[in-house]
């Protein structure tokens, strides 16, 4: 029991409302004693906002009052704040040196033009860091270099080495089966899906919620690109979807694309196009898409589509004994993924009616849940709507012992009835 | 949630709709730079509960509390046009603010001489009359046991129910330091809890 394995404990344990199953005695009586005076805050908490919505009438009318007292006219609107009236790189340096005027004009040319090739180039190098965060969700390809107890070393092109926690949670599956630890070994492709615990550059680490094997290893270790960050829309630019990162709220995603430039391009992407990626067919990592513009989103966000007739890879395998519900095999390491409608929650527990059956899905801390077209906000969700009659598509690995599917990502869809 | 603005941004008379996605919160606070009351009471009604909150678990005194939140929104208002938003939540700006009025009531109480032994980390010291307030006074007495980084951390955590990089972008911290903080502090409460007989019934 380490100070961080405590802290992560207690966070999947603040997330899921019940201290995770792998915690030793020792881990849970500790985390019992903490979550003692989480219920007592949470009680206070509560009398708090009795108060503060009494309260709230009252200075609702007191603010509304003192805007109309303020009056717009006291204070001009700032909308067109000016930009400062500043001298830039090259005036500064070469205006006030009147002597070498002629000259820096001509540096001032030369350097000019090189400005302009790089403000016409829409991508900027971006550090590894910054394509991740902490707390991201994230499905990345690689490479096992090393193994260990609790974790394994994966080699990736985008991030290098990376750190992989394994837990008693972590889930592991090839295309027919669910394995165990032993089948990680060097030199074999996998799927990470998990959250970013560190996302420094050179120290990485993801714990994982499911590992997906590719069962035709060995493999070459990938060598490591650079990464480029899209920063303005250009015509034509698509590739392969090499890595899915998701914001903790699920408002803000990240895909890396192999667009064939050299480089691997960092593109922050909208929250529809991404919650109608995840939720589609087929594995996310593979899928070929394109930038499509959308003047509406802020700059340096951008819209995505899938490919039509971009060969994804694989569905997702099925688990043991080809269970009910689950889509085809992939050639690639891939998630277990359903579809289907929700009939049923009950705490963590969801089932889900598919094609082939009721399947059983169990919610973990980790479990990320996009609210799609739902209607549902994650503030519903958190407050016990159960989603029951939504249309969802989910994604993870799978437990053998209780025969359900563990969910990694959820996207839920529109009332199926509708 | 990041509720980040550039500085300038197309202003729109159209109306606010709850549950902005960033680019709608950018909108907002563009319009909320103009003073435009539309934006200003969308603000206000997504944010006085929290505001409320933080200033009334470092106040004694009901009505000081809802005085100081009121007074919140009128300097946020104030002062909207001198405000870079860049990089800045609205919430997180709207609680600094909270933070320095708390502050400076707390210092004008003890000139008076109300509460010589009132320090900026530990205001809450005592029961008050609300029914709340049973247990909260247990609860500040054990929160006046903790170091003030740990107090915020379970303030905005669970008073305020803030994600863990929510409080870390509001204490200018890392993810992991708030981590760290959050189980020095639980565990520091559940002694103090303990030691006063708290009912100590959580989820299990």
């Amino acid at each position: 029991m380490t100070p961080d394995r405590l802290d992560q404990l207690l966070d999947e344990t603040l997330a899921a409302g019940a201290i995770p199953p792998e915690a030793t005695p020792d881990e849970r009586a500790h985390l019992e004693e903490m979550l003692a005076g989480v219920a007592a805050l949470r009680r206070a908490a509560e009398a708090v906002h009795v108060e503060a919505d009494a309260a709230m009438p009252v200075a609702r009318a007191r603010f509304q009052r003192h805007i109309a007292a303020s009056g717009s006219s006291a204070h001009p609107p700032a909308s067109t704040r000016p930009a400062k009236s500043r001298t830039g790189f090259l005036g500064g340096l070469f205006g006030s040196v009147g002597a070498l005027r002629l000259s820096a004009s001509v540096a001032a040319i030369g350097l000019i033009a090189i400005a302009a090739i790089l403000i016409a180039q829409p991508f900027s190098g971006v550090e590894t860091a910054s394509a991740l965060s902490v707390d991201d969700y994230v499905q990345v390809q690689g490479v096992v270099s090393e193994t260990a107890d609790n974790y394994v070393t994966v080699q990736s092109s985008e991030f290098g080495k990376l750190r992989i926690g394994l837990s008693a949670g972590t889930s592991i599956v090839d295309n027919d089966t669910v394995r165990d630890r032993s089948a990680l070994r060097p030199g074999y492709t996998v799927l990470v899906s998990g959250v970013v615990r560190d996302a420094r550059k050179k120290d990485i680490r993801i714990d994982a919620n499911t590992l997906a094997l590719a069962s035709n290893g060995p493999d070459a270790m990938p060598t490591t690109v650079p990464l480029k960050e899209l920063r303005d829309f250009e015509e034509g630019i698509e590739g392969t979807v090499t890595v899915l990162a998701i914001a903790p709220d699920g408002r803000g995603a990240r895909i890396l694309i192999d667009a064939g430039r050299g480089a691997q391009l960092v593109v922050n992407v909208d929250r529809a196009s991404a919650e109608n990626f995840v939720g589609g067919a087929g594995s996310p990592l593979g899928s070929r898409v394109r930038i499509i513009r959308d003047d509406s989103l802020p700059r340096g966000v951008f819209r995505f589509e899938t490919i039509a007739g971009s060969p994804p890879a694989g569905g997702g395998p099925p688990p043991p004994g080809s269970g009910p519900g689950m889509d085809g095999h992939g050639e690639h390491p891939s998630l277990v993924r359903i579809e289907g409608v929700i009939t049923a929650r009950e705490k963590d527990r969801v089932t889900v009616e598919t094609g082939r059956g009721p399947v059983t899905v169990l919610l973990r801390s980790h479990t990320r849940i996009l609210a799609g077209r739902s209607g549902l906000t994650l503030e519903n969700l958190r407050a016990g709507e159960t989603a029951v009659g939504h249309n969802v598509t989910i994604r993870g690995g799978f437990d053998e012992r209780q025969d359900a599917v563990i969910a990694d990502l959820i996207v839920l869809g529109p009332l199926a009835n509708q | 949630m990041n509720l980040a603005v550039r500085d300038t941004e197309v202003l729109s008379d159209a109306p606010l709709e709850p549950g902005p996605a960033d680019a709608d919160a950018e909108a907002i606070a563009a319009r909320a730079v103009s003073r435009d009351p539309a934006a200003w009471e969308f603000i206000f009604e997504q944010h006085y509960r929290s505001v409320f909150s933080y200033v009334r678990y470092r106040l004694r005194a009901l009505d000081e509390a809802e005085d100081i939140a009121s007074q919140v929104f009128e300097v946020a208002y104030a002062r909207a046009d001198r405000f870079d938003y860049r990089g800045v939540p609205i919430e997180g700006w709207l609680i600094g603010i909270a933070r320095n009025l708390v502050r400076d009531h707390v210092k004008k109480l003890s000139r008076r001489g109300f509460d010589a032994e009132l320090d900026e980390s530990v205001e809450l010291s005592e029961p008050d009359r609300a029914d709340a307030v049973d247990l909260r006074g247990d609860l500040l007495a054990a929160m006046g046991a903790l170091t003030g980084d740990q107090q915020e951390v379970l303030r905005l955590r669970f008073l305020l129910d803030r994600s863990v990089a929510e409080t870390a972008a509001l204490m200018d911290r890392s993810e992991d330091a708030v981590k760290n903080l959050q189980r020095r502090a639980l565990a520091a409460m559940h002694k103090a809890l303990a030691t006063a007989d708290y009912p100590m019934d959580g989820m299990r």
